[in-house]
């Protein structure tokens, strides 16, 4: 496995997406511990005050008394302090309108402390949230450990698959049965039955590639009159079989709806065998304009040893 | 090693699953509470490492606190008769109750008034050791010289100490104006936590007139033209020993010990301490029989 490889546009845009993905759980995880710190700070900023308000020189108006500024100022300083210390989310900004030279920058919030004698009004800043703060290389290591275990299991699947076709029989991937009317897969014991037209054309496709040395059907082309004429008799054998009694169907019309059926019918029948697949996968066009124009959709790979069909 | 397909989505799965969790626990707080930030104490061990007997002491603010820990710490007779000496400062009238009318304090600084309140010689054993001079309580105005009757006095804006236990700052302010016939309902009394925080109050203009004593320092802030003698003669804080046994050498240490403390004092008033009896003579060893 090369690093060109697996930095290929496909491969980077999984790792971003997959790297998106990691950094916006971590981040949301960090956001929500940022709510609960900042939840548990309050709570202990409050329980703080509460166990000292005997000797804070508060001010109370049943008393007529006055705040004693410097040591109410000098205390916000000292719990400002222990709450930097203790890195948390949150500052104390006023204790009973009293407030210090400093000030903080974020959002404000009110706590009121309900003694026997009176409120005390708690402010409190809570410091500003950061989704920098949260970038985690851990993210990226694991959208790559992801990656490269998507690499490894890409190129073992079919490893055990390729070591078991040994024999001729074993070869034999994909079942034809025209008294059926089915396309099947022996190795995942899966049947897809087809309808007439698609049926009869894959067939009398697979038979026309056969017979060429370097198949070539263009697409943007006419079908050619043989694979027309094969089509044309595997309808005639499903009418021998008792499939249909219809009109024949078609073949040179709706090409596009009629492979379409046809690789819809293969998708179900191969599952996840993708390169088992493509030996039957009529090719689809990719890219517009001249290259599609040249497109063929004959099955190049395709050996007589792949397949087999019944009631021929 | 073989690999399904499969296993990427578990992977995934599992990933997300461990992210949550780191961030939900990386460089959280789970245990943790704010430790205490008012102190109010200081202590240091003595050279008896095994007593664990603590000499207390008790003053009103934490300059003078230091000073006296120092001495203390180095005191030859601390350091052997007790294994921790700890000072522990409050302005607070709960906190001298507590001190003094439970006896723990070994040695504190105390108005004359509260010790005969409590009758803590009786109770406790608290002799005094050292005394400072006695000063006189003013009325202080900013603009003008405050006058002791009902007719000027009424309505205005007079600022107290809020402990009841002050002389100056709140006895002797209040029996003025029970004399005068004024209740608190004929003027408006604000209650401020020390005599500083009156003088700041009285400069701010929240107070048109404050009750304290005088000092040399006010001369600065305000005009010695505009103070109104209230009372004179009003005892000083005095320096009280807890003499519940006859420890002639602790007594003696201390009264060295204030000796050393006031030549350490910045304020003029606090650098005028007097002893109030000589240092006692330790009882004669000789024993005479009696036949």
């Amino acid at each position: 496995m090369s690093i060109k490889s697996i930095f290929s546009l496909r491969k980077a845009l999984a790792l971003m997406l997959i790297c998106l993905l990691f950094q916006g759980v971590y981040s949301a995880a960090k956001y929500r511990r940022y709510q609960q710190d900042v939840a548990l700070f309050v709570l202990n900023i409050e329980k703080r005050v509460a166990l000292d308000i005997q000797k804070l020189r508060l001010a109370n108006p049943l008393f007529n008394t006055v705040a004693h500024q410097p040591s109410i100022k000098a205390y916000i300083k000292n719990v400002n302090q222990l709450l930097i210390q203790l890195e948390a989310p949150l500052r104390l900004s006023t204790l009973q309108n009293v407030k210090t030279e400093q000030s903080y920058q974020g959002q404000p919030l009110l706590s009121n402390l309900a003694f026997t004698e009176q409120n005390i009004a708690l402010g409190m800043t809570v410091v500003s949230w950061s989704f920098f703060s949260t970038l985690t290389p851990l993210a990226l290591l694991l959208a790559l450990l992801i990656l490269v275990l998507h690499r490894l299991t890409g190129t073992t699947v079919p490893v055990p698959t390729k070591l078991t076709i040994k024999g001729d029989n074993t070869q034999i991937q994909l079942i034809i049965d025209l008294q059926n009317k089915t396309l099947g897969n022996k190795a995942l014991d899966t049947y897809v039955n087809l309808s007439n037209k698609p049926f009869c054309f894959y067939v009398a496709l697979i038979e026309y590639c056969m017979a060429q040395t370097q198949p070539y059907i263009n697409q943007s082309q006419d079908i050619p009159e043989e694979l027309l004429i094969l089509a044309n008799k595997y309808f005639y054998r499903l009418i021998e079989l008792g499939h249909t009694k219809r009109k024949r169907p078609d073949f040179s019309t709706n090409l596009d709806k009629t492979l379409s059926e046809i690789r819809s019918a293969l998708d179900t029948t191969f599952l996840h065998e993708l390169q088992q697949k493509t030996l039957f996968y009529p090719p689809k066009a990719k890219g517009e304009g001249s290259r599609s124009k040249l497109h063929s959709y004959a099955l190049v790979n395709l050996k007589a040893k792949h397949f087999q069909i019944i009631g021929k | 090693m073989l690999l399904h397909k499969n296993v990427i989505g578990p992977c995934i799965g599992a990933f997300v699953v461990i992210l949550w969790w780191a961030g939900t626990q990386i460089g959280g707080h789970s245990n943790f509470t704010l430790s205490n930030i008012i102190i109010d104490t200081k202590s240091c061990p003595t050279d008896s490492t095994t007593n664990k007997d603590t000499f207390i002491a008790f003053v009103p603010d934490e300059y003078s606190a230091d000073k006296l820990l120092t001495i203390l710490c180095n005191s030859a007779v601390i350091n052997k008769q007790f294994g921790k000496a700890l000072v522990h400062w409050s302005h607070q009238d709960r906190d001298l109750i507590k001190y003094i009318g439970k006896g723990i304090a070994h040695l504190a600084l105390v108005k004359e008034n509260l010790m005969v309140a409590f009758a803590t010689q009786q109770t406790h054993g608290y002799e005094i050791v050292g005394a400072y001079p006695n000063y006189s309580g003013y009325l202080i105005s900013l603009k003008e010289k405050p006058k002791i009757n009902k007719q000027y006095l009424w309505g205005k804006k007079l600022g107290l100490l809020d402990y009841a236990s002050s002389r100056s700052g709140h006895i002797i302010p209040k029996r003025m104006l029970k004399d005068l016939g004024l209740s608190d309902q004929n003027l408006q009394i604000t209650y401020a936590n020390s005599h500083q925080e009156l003088r700041n109050l009285l400069s701010s203009g929240e107070v048109d007139i404050i009750a304290s004593y005088w000092q040399q320092e006010d001369k600065k802030q305000f005009s010695e033209n505009y103070i109104t003698q209230i009372q004179e003669n009003i005892s000083g804080s005095k320096w009280y020993l807890k003499m519940d046994t006859q420890n002639t050498d602790l007594a003696c240490e201390i009264q060295r010990t204030l000796v050393s403390l006031t030549g350490e004092m910045d304020s003029n008033y606090f650098s005028q301490m007097t002893l109030s009896q000589p240092c006692p003579k330790p009882p004669s060893t000789m024993s005479t029989d009696v036949n």
